[in-house]
C-alpha cells in the first residue's frame, strides 16, 4: 500500500523518538496521524507545534479500556484508522536474570509485548473487515539476537514481538492487510527517560541516548519504504547483521549436533 | 555438567508428558527428582511406583510464593537442587490474534514465559553461588519458527523462552552453570487435556497429541545428553530443520534487500 493511500495512522509512543519521526514522515505524505503516548507534556508540546494533520491521545498501552477510548476519540476526528504502529516501549533494566526483580520483568512484558497485543486486539478485526491497512510494530535488533547480558526481559519481549508479527502477517495476508516488524539498533531517542518514567532506577539521571549519531528522522524514510513494500522485517542497522547471522548459525549447528 | 555429578532435579510440569520423561531419564541415572505440577491427579499417578526416588508437590508456576515454598520443601527432602527443568506450559488457544481474548494471551504468557522466569528467579542465584548446576527451559519449535496456525500467543511465549535461555546462558556461563533450551515439536503428551485442566482454552478440544511418534522417554534421553554436552539448543525433530532455515533465510534476505536500498 502506498503511504499516500493511508488516511489515518495511529502511532503509540508517538510523542518523541521513532514514533514522532514516523508520524512526521507520514504527515509529509498527507496522512492524518493520532499520536498516542503516556507523556502528556510531550504530547501537548507536539500538538501546539504541529498542524491540522495531528491529534494526540494520552494512552498507557497496558490499559485495555484506554485503548478502546483512544481509538474511539481518534476515529471521531480523523475517521477509521488504517495504519497501526505499535511503537511504545521501554528499555532493559540491565539486571542479570538471577537478580532481576519480578516486578521489573512483569513491567517489561506488559509494556513491550502485551502492549503490542493490546493494539492488535483493538484494531486488527476492523482492518481485516475493511480488507486494507497495515500493522507495524517496533521490536529491536534484540528481537533477533539477544547477545548481551542484562537483556533477560527485553530480549524475550522483543523476540515475542517478532513472533507475534510473523503470526499476524500470515493471519492478515488473505485479507489484504500488511504486517511489518521494525527492528532498529541503538538510536538517538529518549528511551532512557521513558524507561525511568515507568520506575526503572537503572540509569543515572543524566544518562541519555540522544547524543547518538543515528537519529530517528534519518530512519523514517526506510521505515515508510518497508511499510510501502509490505516487508515483514524492517532493518535499519546493517552493522548488526553479523550478530544475527552468528545466532542463526549457532541454532543450525544445534540441528547438526542432534 | 556430568549427570553423575548431579544430585537433585526439580522439574515443573513433571507429572506427565515431557516433564515425566525427563524425570525418569534423570532418575535412572541415580538423581533424586522433585516433580512439581499444577495437576494433583497427575502427580498422584506419577508418584505411584516411583515414590522412593521422587518427591511430588503441587505448584502453579505463576505463583511466586508457591515457588519459594516448593523449593524449601523439595530441598528439605533431597538437598540442594542442581538441575532445574522449567518445563510446565500450555498449548496455543488456536485463535487468530484479531479474535483472541486478551485474557487468553495473558494466560499463555504468564504460564509459558513468566513461569520460566519465576523458576530462574527462585533458583538462579543459588546455582550461581554454588558455581555448578544446569537449567533447562522447555520452549518449542514454535519458538524458532512461527508457522503453525493460531499461535499468536504461544509463538511469542516460546520465542521468549528461547531468548531468556540465550541471555541466561551468557549470564551463567562465567559461573559454571549450564543452560539449555529444549525445542520439541509434537510429542505424545496430554498437553491438550492439561491445558484445559490448567484453565487454558483450545479451539478444538478433540485434538490429541498422544498418537505423535516421538515419545517422552526418548525426549528425556535427548535432554540428558543435552545437559551433559551443555548444548544451548536441544532438538527432537530434525525434520523441522528446513522450516527454521527458511525463516532465517527470509530474515537475512530482507536485511540484504534493505542494505541495498
Amino acid at each position: 500500500m502506498r503511504i499516500s493511500e493511508f488516511r489515518h495512522a495511529f502511532v503509540t509512543g508517538g510523542a518523541s523518538g521513532f514514533g514522532l519521526a514516523i508520524a512526521n514522515a507520514m504527515a509529509g505524505h498527507g496522512v492524518r496521524v493520532t499520536l498516542a503516548d503516556v507523556d502528556e507534556e510531550a504530547l501537548a508540546a507536539v500538538q501546539a507545534e504541529r498542524g491540522e494533520l495531528f491529534r494526540t491521545s494520552v494512552l498507557d498501552v497496558r490499559d485495555r479500556e484506554g485503548w478502546r477510548e483512544a481509538r474511539a476519540r481518534a476515529e471521531v476526528d480523523f475517521g477509521p484508522v488504517d495504519l497501526l504502529f505499535n511503537n511504545a516501549g521501554i528499555g532493559p533494566d540491565g539486571s542479570e536474570l538471577a537478580d532481576m526483580s519480578p516486578e521489573s520483568f512483569d513491567r517489561m512484558i506488559a509494556i513491550n509485548l502485551t502492549g503490542v497485543l493490546n493494539g492488535v486486539s483493538t484494531f486488527a478485526a476492523s482492518l481485516r473487515d475493511a480488507g486494507r491497512g497495515h500493522i507495524a510494530s517496533t521490536s529491536s535488533m534484540s528481537g533477533m539476537a539477544a547477545d548481551n547480558a542484562g537483556l533477560g526481559s527485553y530480549g524475550p519481549a522483543k523476540f515475542g514481538v517478532v513472533a507475534m508479527m510473523e503470526v499476524l502477517r500470515r493471519e492478515m495476508e488473505p485479507f489484504g492487510v500488511g504486517v511489518s516488524v521494525f527492528c532498529p539498533g541503538t538510536t538517538a531517542t529518549n528511551l532512557i527517560a521513558s524507561t525511568r518514567r515507568f520506575g526503572s532506577d537503572r540509569f543515572p539521571e543524566e544518562a541519555s541516548l540522544l547524543d547518538l549519531p543515528v537519529k530517528p528522522e534519518q530512519l523514517a524514510p526506510a521505515i515508510l519504504r518497508g511499510i510501502e513494500e509490505n516487508r515483514l522485517y524492517i532493518f535499519t542497522h546493517t552493522e548488526r547483521r553479523a550478530a544475527v547471522e552468528e545466532r542463526f548459525a549457532g541454532i543450525m549447528a544445534g540441528f547438526d549436533a542432534a | 555438567m556430568k549427570i553423575s555429578d548431579a544430585n537433585h532435579a526439580f522439574i515443573t510440569g513433571g507429572a506427565s508428558g515431557i516433564g515425566l520423561g525427563i524425570a525418569d531419564a534423570l532418575s535412572e541415572r541415580g538423581i533424586a527428582v522433585t516433580i512439581a505440577d499444577i495437576n494433583s491427579d497427575n502427580l498422584d499417578s506419577a508418584l505411584g511406583a516411583r515414590a522412593g526416588r521422587f518427591h511430588a508437590l503441587r505448584l502453579d508456576t505463576r505463583d511466586r510464593d508457591g515457588w519459594a515454598k516448593a523449593r524449601a520443601e523439595a530441598e528439605g527432602r533431597f538437598g540442594p537442587v542442581d538441575i532445574l527443568v522449567n518445563n510446565a506450559g500450555i498449548a496455543p488457544d488456536g485463535l487468530e490474534l484479531a479474535d483472541m481474548p486478551p485474557e487468553s494471551f495473558d494466560r499463555v504468557i504468564a504460564i509459558n514465559l513468566t513461569g520460566v522466569f519465576n523458576g530462574i528467579s527462585a533458583f538462579g542465584q543459588s546455582f550461581r553461588e554454588a558455581g555448578r548446576g544446569h537449567i533447562v527451559n522447555t520452549a518449542s519449535m514454535s519458538g524458532m519458527v512461527m508457522d503453525g496456525p493460531g499461535i499468536g500467543s504461544y509463538g511469542p511465549s516460546k520465542a521468549g523462552v528461547v531468548a531468556i535461555s540465550e541471555v541466561l546462558r551468557m549470564e551463567m556461563e562465567p559461573y559454571g552453570v549450564g543452560v539449555s533450551v529444549l525445542c520439541p515439536s509434537y510429542v505424545a503428551t496430554n498437553l491438550m487435556a492439561n491445558t484445559i485442566s490448567a484453565g487454558g482454552s483450545l479451539r478444538d478440544p478433540s485434538v490429541s497429541l498422544l498418537a505423535a511418534e516421538m515419545k517422552p522417554p526418548e525426549v528425556g534421553e535427548l535432554v540428558v545428553r543435552g545437559i551433559e554436552a551443555n548444548r544451548l539448543y536441544i532438538y527432537t525433530h530434525l525434520a523441522r530443520l528446513e522450516a527454521v532455515e527458511a525463516r532465517f533465510a527470509g530474515i537475512m534476505a530482507d536485511g540484504r534487500a534493505q542494505a541495498e536500498d
